[in-house]
């Protein structure tokens, strides 16, 4: 099995005009069922109308360093638009494995 | 610091002096407030030349634009780091979509035109994999 970090989401591809944008925390403990908000850092910027699957992996690694087995990480999204308006913001996580 | 008055301690968030006054999903709690550290990145150095900017471009917008800013701002609503819904000023709404154009494209030059769209739709679904080996 390889190294991956990859988040599928939807709608995809993402609208004209529009950039997804994926911010992660550092690497927890697995038991923690919240993040605090001023522990997301931006990781991942796509290209307009990006399509799923992203890959996060080098701006993850860029940014918090290498994975770890049995740790979990917080991400969220949000939809940028090209005027600067931005959509709410969607939470998720994974347990590294 | 913010606050909501209550019976003895309402909600706080924020600083006076040296104490600091925060809150958790298990309620508001203060502590000391100690001077944090700059480590200025290249990324905190972009985020802050990108406020600077847009703050000088604020500076420079007509009153005509401005008027429109405040116009657009007082069709918002936010929500504060209290939970509390509040309407921004036209500077914080101009400061607000000038940062998201940054990250939609580092290279834009600032936006003096209010958004005449609605705002994109969020995601419907994220679902992350990770794997370290």
């Amino acid at each position: 099995m390889a190294i991956t970090l990859s988040a599928v989401f939807t709608a995809t591809p993402a609208a004209a005009l529009t950039k997804v944008v994926i911010e992660a925390t550092p690497q927890v403990s697995a038991g923690r069922s919240y993040a605090n908000p001023s522990w997301y850092r931006q990781i991942f910027v796509g290209a307009a109308a990006t399509a799923s699957p992203a890959n996060l992996l080098a701006g993850y690694n860029a940014k918090f360093g290498a994975l770890f087995s049995g740790k979990k990480i917080f991400f969220r999204a949000r939809v940028v638009g090209s005027t600067g308006l931005s959509s709410a913001y969607l939470e998720s996580s994974a347990t590294v494995t | 610091m913010k606050y909501t008055p209550g019976l003895l301690v309402g909600e706080m968030s924020g600083k006076s002096g040296c104490v600091v006054a925060s809150h958790n999903r298990f309620g508001s709690y203060f502590r000391v407030r100690t001077i944090p550290v700059n480590p200025n990145t290249a990324s905190q150095q972009n985020a802050r030349n990108n406020l600077t900017a847009i703050s000088r471009a604020w500076k420079n917008a007509t009153a005509e634009q401005k008027a429109a800013w405040h116009a657009a701002a007082a069709t918002q609503t936010l929500v504060d780091k209290l939970g509390r819904s509040y309407t921004p000023t036209g500077f914080q709404y101009f400061t607000s979509c000038n940062r998201n154009i940054f990250v939609y494209d580092p290279a834009a030059a600032i936006s003096y035109a209010v958004p005449s769209v609605a705002s994109p739709a969020a995601l419907l679904s994220l679902t992350v994999t990770a794997t370290s080996v």
